[in-house]
């Protein structure tokens, strides 16, 4: 648990640590479309080799979703970048905060989740302070900055809604498969746009074609500090936020993650201000309102946060589960019963058919004896969490049979058996049952 | 006839990835160590697509370095 805590102080420092940075790079005559298309590809390079070799590579490749994430996370990116040359970091990764408040809404108004209104008072906190910040931005640069603000939060947004309904990506469930789809997204991504961006600075240098600034100049196209800041950006920071990310809300879960990460603003503040020291980067403004929203916008992201977490669907099984488990507690016996007369081709009596209706209390270790092992029950349920639900218990039973240390588990009345096996593998860990023999068509 | 109803089935409801992954691995961790292992086609699809891409991304970068060092400047004005 505390490797995931870790993971989201370390992804706090290295964002901050580079918002930073490109405040910094930004001296450098570096277009942002393309800065931020050289670090993907090399951050898509240092992922392919965390990753390594495995399935869903070719399932990414064709998905339509993929291309969609990686434009959306280069025109964010990007837009993120543009707007540091008006701004600080500082008040770039506050005002980001507004990615939040789209997110929201598209949620709310596209994805149909009706959880405002639990959290509204800190949506209201929040878009509160983060107007007011905007306000410190000085009125000359207010147009660019607004606009790119809002570009950046509508990217973010669409990204978050791309990620969720990217089938691949929710596919994916261990660190190496998560890496490895990011990694081909951001792959896909690069390649098209470098190639796009060489032959759009190419043209626009020799005939002359103006490209709004979307495309680079020849120059920008071969400046050496924007290549190499890119590679430092893509090796250790793009790939290594990505690596601290999965493994954080593997392990303490998107709710805590997001909770730790709202520091971000406070740490790019003291990046800044150390950066400003040096005498690298301008310093961030010291006022008291200035530091009173900081810490604002910090406290109300936490409980927006909070408020409207959607559990996923690992957390809401799990929640499932030990309300279902509290409830058959008083019921374990006629569980056992109706499990026991399954066993038994009919021979017990089941607590439905008793006659008081009440459960009938049995010895568990008389009531087993006689069985040359413990079966399992796995039920055909069209809900998965209720699968699991059902083998818990089962499990359950055998963990306080003392005379078993370990347990012989049979697939029954399921409709394909090999669906549950990565299931009865997960709960013979979870329980510290040792699994001494699965059935063969169950590998 | 149950045969073909069963491999229907099956063809129907693949394996978890996690376990489908596991598998692949285990595979290629054989083959690693010389011993003889045949690869499914939709595994071996799967190796050459990370292989490629690896080689994609390689070759580019290696390619715009160089193209950088031919025709690349010292460029520090101005701003974005």
């Amino acid at each position: 648990m505390r490797e995931g805590y870790l993971a989201a102080v370390a992804w706090s420092f290295i964002v901050a640590f580079f918002n930073v940075m490109m405040m910094f790079v930004g001296e450098f005559n570096i277009h942002p479309i393309l800065f931020v298309g050289q670090g993907m590809l090399f951050a898509s390079f240092a992922m392919l080799v965390m990753a390594g070799p495995g399935l869903l590579a070719k399932e990414t490749m064709r998905s339509l979703s993929t291309w969609t994430y990686g434009v959306t996370f280069l025109l964010s990116t990007a837009c993120f970048l543009a707007a540091m040359t008006y701004i600080s970091a500082a008040d770039m990764s506050l005002l980001g905060r507004f990615s939040i408040v789209f997110s929201s809404l598209i949620g709310f108004v596209f994805m149909k989740r009706a959880r405002m209104e639990k959290g509204m008072l800190a949506f209201v906190g929040l878009f509160g302070t983060l107007v007011w910040v905007a306000y410190f931005v000085p009125p000359d640069v207010r147009k660019p900055v607004y606009t790119l603000i809002f570009f950046f939060s509508l990217f973010q947004a669409l990204q978050a809604v791309v990620s969720e309904t990217h089938k691949t990506n929710n596919l994916a469930t261990s660190i190496s498969q998560r890496l490895r789809v990011t990694a081909f997204i951001m792959t896909a991504t690069s390649v098209t746009f470098i190639v796009f961006l060489a032959i759009s600075s190419i043209l626009q240098s020799a005939l002359g074609i103006y490209t709004f600034g979307f495309a680079p100049t020849f120059e920008q196209f071969v400046n050496v500090p924007s290549f190499l800041f890119a590679a430092f950006y893509g090796l250790f920071g793009l790939g290594a936020i990505r690596y601290f990310e999965f493994i954080s809300t593997k392990i303490i879960k998107s709710e805590n993650f997001l909770a730790i990460t709202a520091i971000s603003p406070l740490l790019t503040f003291a990046f800044q201000y150390t950066g400003s020291v040096m005498g690298l980067v301008a310093a961030p403004s010291l006022s008291i309102a200035y530091i009173s929203a900081l810490f604002l916008v910090i406290i109300f992201s936490i409980l927006f946060v909070y408020f409207n977490h959607v559990p996923t669907l690992d957390e809401q099984a799990q929640k499932d589960m030990n309300v279902h488990k509290e409830a058959l507690k008083k019921q374990r016996v006629a569980f056992l019963e109706n499990l026991g007369a399954e066993g038994q081709e009919g021979q017990e009596q089941s607590p439905k058919d008793a006659e008081d209706g009440e459960p009938q209390i049995v010895d568990y270790n008389n009531k087993f004896s006689h069985l040359p092992h413990f079966e399992l029950c796995l039920y055909n349920d069209p809900e998965d969490h209720l699968i699991k639900l059902y083998d818990i218990i089962a499990c359950n039973v055998n963990k306080i049979n003392p005379d078993r240390g370990t347990v012989m588990m049979f697939s029954k009345k399921f409709l394909h058996p090999r669906d549950a096996y990565e299931s009865v593998l997960d709960l013979a860990g979870h329980w510290g049952v040792e699994l001494v023999m699965v059935r063969d068509d169950l590998k | 006839m149950v045969k073909k109803q069963k491999r229907t089935e099956e063809k129907r409801r693949p394996l978890p990835v996690n376990v489908q992954e596991k598998l692949f691995l285990e595979k290629l961790a054989k083959r690693r160590k010389g011993e003889p292992v045949k690869l499914r086609t939709s595994d071996a699809e799967q190796l050459k697509v990370y292989y490629t891409m690896m080689f994609v991304v390689l070759a580019i970068i290696i390619s715009y370095a160089v193209f950088i060092m031919t025709f690349g400047q010292q460029n520090t004005g101005g701003g974005f």
